[in-house]
Order: structure tokens, then sequence, then C-alpha cells
């Protein structure tokens, strides 16, 4: 489910200068930018928390402000979804008084359907202040949903939680994704998910915007400002283990990573975390090394982030993202379709378990 | 010895007329002093700073004097004082008198500790009650006021206590009318200026002290529970 989403605002804001404009249609869009770019002031606009000294935020035809015409729609009455990246949980209700808070009597989400897909059941009679940092922000898209919204707005949901909480909050979003069809802006400065969950990005920096389009080109835009690393995010199963090596192996598609064995059984359903730049490549199968996987793939795309390549390989269905510096590129002749070895260390993935 | 320690019924209505005339200054304080804390803790008030002496100034000024401005607006010869005597509300030398003045002389104390207690509530609780829907006025009413109650009740209490003590400012504005503006404190200046009543005055003492360390005690509890309640 798509709207299209028309800002064009101005407000100063502390030392930041906010300029924000772009007309975009919104499906799984990502507002993308390093920290103090300005990306949840420009949530804050849309969602009328903070009014813009110029311009308009437009949504689907409809204006919720517009200082030329001095239009304004308070906050309560555009609709808009908003999950703070501190949840803001109210202290003094529990679980379910935060999750009715905002539901109207006739609203299109059902109280059952979000309490199942974002698994709350068992939190419903406990307090806010009880919960995890993943609970709380699980519970505050609950409350957002329930309220019925025609826009939902994310700022850094990923924020609060560690790697292992990461896996799982991500699997709620691509749920809630599905299953509610709603149009969503996600903030963050996480290049992983951004590659991974969003169809479409904005990418913002130092108060501007600074391009729109594919994650990919965005996140190229944003350039030496775009940092942090990638991590590949790889559902996989465990379908060998080595007590004598100490090892355990998983495969996803075509790819097969033989990994330290922390305990994961036969079977089990993993997600393995590859950090892009801990992965090698290599244009000729290599001889003797120490590295424990040598996998081949095809190159699926190849993207630019400031003077770093991102180099996509598909596994028989499954992609694993490498970062390499430029000249590499034509160094080993990588282009869309060729193939390639990818040396990925066995200490260098982490597997979490999904269960 | 029971019999004069325990109060005489003269004396326990006199201590009823002073709870009685607290607890209307205390309601008569309450929404006024509530809204005024709401708009200085969130900087809603246009010219906030004389609002906070304005509101303050009971508590520095000597209560006769407060009392005695209470009375050139409320005489019954002043313009505020005829046009409420015209409506049948007759503030100067009543009951009424004396809850108004002992409203005035508390409501600083009211408005403190409500304002404390609304500084104290996350503004991002109230952005995030407007994005679910709630109007301003829904927000303060299911979110900052519940977060704010046990504060704004603790210095309700306050000013419930702070009610029952005062003196000047009702006798000027009240007078000393037995059985009808005499509370406690205006009984035991009185009895003080006889002969025999020793036994009496403590009693009385001993009534007024009760409840005000009680109420004390009840206000510094709500409190403690109110810094708890908005750490959560």
């Amino acid at each position: 489910m798509t709207g299209r989403l028309d800002v064009d605002v101005s407000c100063a804001i502390g030392d930041l200068q906010l300029d924000v404009s772009f007309d975009e249609p919104v499906g799984f869009t990502a507002l993308f930018g390093p920290s103090g770019a300005g990306k949840t002031s420009t949530l804050d606009v849309i969602a009328g928390l903070r009014r813009p000294s110029r311009g308009h935020v437009r949504f689907d035809g409809r204006t919720f402000v517009d200082t030329a015409t001095g239009t304004w729609v308070p906050p309560e009455r555009r609709r808009i979804g908003y999950v703070f990246q501190d949840a803001r949980l109210f202290p003094n209700r529990t679980v379910r008084g935060n999750l009715d808070y905002g539901a109207p009597r006739d609203g299109r989400v059902r109280f059952d359907d979000v309490v199942d897909v974002l698994g709350l059941a068992a939190l419903l009679p406990r307090a806010p202040a009880t919960l995890s940092g993943g609970e709380r922000q699980r519970v505050a898209l609950g409350r957002a949903l329930l309220a019925d919204p025609l826009l939902l707005l994310m700022d850094e949901p990923l924020g609060a939680v560690d790697v292992a909480r990461r896996i799982a909050t991500l699997a709620w979003l691509e749920a809630v994704r599905d299953a509610f069809a709603l149009p969503i802006v996600y903030v963050s400065h996480d290049l992983s998910s951004v590659l991974r969950f969003t169809d479409r990005a904005i990418g913002i920096d130092r108060g501007r915007i600074v391009g729109t389009g594919t994650p990919e080109s965005v996140v190229g835009a944003c350039g030496a400002a775009a940092v942090g690393g990638v991590d590949n995010t790889i559902r996989a199963e465990v379908r060998a283990r080595d007590t004598e090596a100490g090892t355990v192996t998983a495969v996803a598609g075509t790819l097969s990573l033989t990994v330290l064995d922390r305990g994961e059984r036969e079977g089990e359903s993993v997600v393995a975390v590859v950090p892009a730049h801990e992965v090698m490549l290599s244009a000729d199968p290599p001889g003797r090394v120490s590295t424990r996987n040598v996998q081949r793939g095809r190159v699926a795309r190849i993207a630019a982030i400031g003077p770093r390549r991102l180099v996509t390989l598909d596994f028989g269905g499954t992609e694993l993202a490498v970062e390499v510096v430029a000249p590499t590129l034509t160094d080993l002749g990588i282009a869309p379709g060729v193939e390639l070895f990818a040396l990925i260390k066995a200490t260098a993935v982490r597997l979490i378990r999904t269960g | 010895m029971w019999t004069s320690i325990w109060p005489s019924a003269e004396e326990w209505a006199v201590v009823g007329l002073s709870a009685r005339i607290a607890l209307a200054a205390t309601a008569i304080a309450f929404v006024p002093a509530v809204a005024i804390a709401w708009g200085l803790a969130r900087r809603r008030l246009p010219l906030g700073f004389l609002w906070l002496v304005a509101v303050n100034a009971p508590l520095v000024a000597p209560p006769v004097v407060t009392g005695y401005a209470l009375l050139v607006v409320f005489a019954p010869d002043a313009p505020v004082g005829r046009a409420l005597g015209a409506i049948g509300i007759d503030v100067a030398f009543t009951g009424l008198g004396a809850a108004v003045a002992a409203a005035v002389v508390a409501f600083p104390l009211l408005v403190r500790a409500a304002q404390v207690a609304f500084e104290a509530v996350d503004p991002g609780l109230e952005q995030a009650a407007r994005t679910l829907g709630s109007g301003p006025w829904r927000v303060f009413r299911t979110v900052t006021l519940p977060l704010a109650a046990r504060g704004v009740a603790a210095g309700a209490v306050l000013a419930f206590a702070r009610s029952l003590g005062e003196f000047g400012a009702t006798i000027m504005l009240a007078g000393s009318i037995p059985g009808r503006t005499r509370t406690v404190p205006l009984e035991v200046f009185a009895l003080s200026q006889r002969t025999g009543t020793d036994a009496s005055i403590a009693r009385l003492i001993g009534c007024s002290l009760a409840i005000a360390l009680v109420s004390l005690a009840v206000s510094e509890w709500l409190a403690r529970r109110a810094r708890q309640a908005v750490g959560a």
C-alpha cells in the first residue's frame, strides 16, 4: 500500500536549519542519514509535533500544514502513527492500557490481530517499567497500529536493542509491513536494515535532502556521511555438527557457512550475522587459505557508499553483501553476473537462534 | 483526667468549623491553582513571570496585608463586594469569607506543588498521546493529570493544613464570629484574652497540631509516591 508524501518545509531547530523538500510515494520508505541530520525533526514536522516556519506537508491529497494558506491540522487529527525511539509508553498504564489508549471503537485494526502479529499476549498485564527495550518498542508499535493510522512513522526502531534483539525486531517489522499494509516511513542510520527492508529511501544530511530513490542509490548519495558497517542477516538452517572440530554448518540457498559451535542443534533455524567488511573476495579459486568457508556466488548488484563499494553476491536466492574499496572492482573485473569466491572466516560469523 | 484531655462539645464544634472552612478553602483554590500550575510548568502563560510573582505574593506578604487587600475587594460597599451581594453572595464577615481568605493564603503552596508535579511529567508522553488521537484537553485529563495526580494531591493536603492555621487574613476579611468564622486559631486567640482557659487552649492546640502533622505526613508520603510514579 502506498501514499504520496509531499513535504517542503523549513524550520530552525537549535543549531540545525532544516530545509527539507521531497515528494515521494511511500511504501516502506527509509529516511536515512547520520546522527543529527534532522531525521527525527522531519518526522516531528510530518506528525505535527513541530510547526514549520515555512512550507507544507501533504499526504495523499490531504494538507496537514501549509503556511501559505494558514492551514494547520493538529497531530490528533492527522491519523499518523508515530513509534518514538524511546517508545514513550504511559508508565501508569499496563501494556493492555497502552494498547487501548488510542484505539477507536470502529477501527479497521483489530486488537487480537496486533497482539498476535507482535506476540504481545504474555505482556498484556505487565507494567512498561518491567519490559525490555525490544518489548517496549513492540508495544509502542502495537499501540500506534491500534490507533488506526493511514501512515506510520518509526524513529530508529532498532536503536535501543542489541544485535540479537535487532534480528527479532526486524522480523516483527516485516510481519507488520505484510499484515497491515500500511505506508511506513522508517528512520534509521543503520545501513543493513535500510538496504534489506526498505523499497525506497530518502537521504538526509545536515537538514537537507541529499537523494531519493532506491535504497542503494540513496545510501550511495549519502557518501561519506553514511558511516557505519553493513551486517548481513541471513536466515539459515543448521545442517551438520562436527563435535570434534567444534563447528556447525548452517545452510541458506547454496551458501553454506561453517562456524563455531555454540550449542546449536541440527535442524534448528538461525540467523547468521555476517559483517560485510569481514568477507574477502577472490576472482580465482583460492589455494590453501585459513578461511573455513570458500563459497562461489554470482554478483547481483553493486552499490556505492562514498568511497566504499557494496558488492551483493547471490547464492541460489540467498544474498550476501561484501564491502570493498572502489579499485577492487576494476582489479578483479567485478561486474553484475560475474562469478566470484567469497572467503568467510568461521569466527567472523555469529549465529542467532530464532527457534 | 480523661475529661480534661478530651475536647468538649464546644471545642469539637470549633475544630469541625475549622476543618469545614479549610476544606472549602482547598476546594476554592484547587481548580485555578492547578490551571495556573500547568500554565507555568508548560510555559503556556503569557507574562509568566508576573503570574509567578502574583501567585506567590501571599507567601511572603503578611497575612494581615493579604486580608486587608481582600477586604478592599470584597467589602459590601466595594464594587466587587456589591456585585456579588446583588446575586446573594456575601463574602466579608461570613464563613465563605473565611474560606476565601484561607484559600488565597494557601494558594501558592498548592501552585508550587502542582507545578513541580507537572514539570516532572515527560512532555514526550503528551506528544505520544496527541499522535494517538487525543486533543489537548483529553491529553491533560488522561495523561498529564493522572501522572501528576499524587504531587497535586500532596499540594492540596498541604494547602488544607495551611488553611487550618490561617489567622491574619481570616480575621481581616471574616472577623471572628463565634460559630461562623471563629476557627481554631481565632478561638485560641480569643481564649487567651481570658483567664482560666489554659486547658481549653491546650486541647484546641493539640487538635490542630494533630491534624496539621497528619496532613503534612500524608502530603510528604504522596509527594514521595509521586516521584516514584514518574520515575517508573
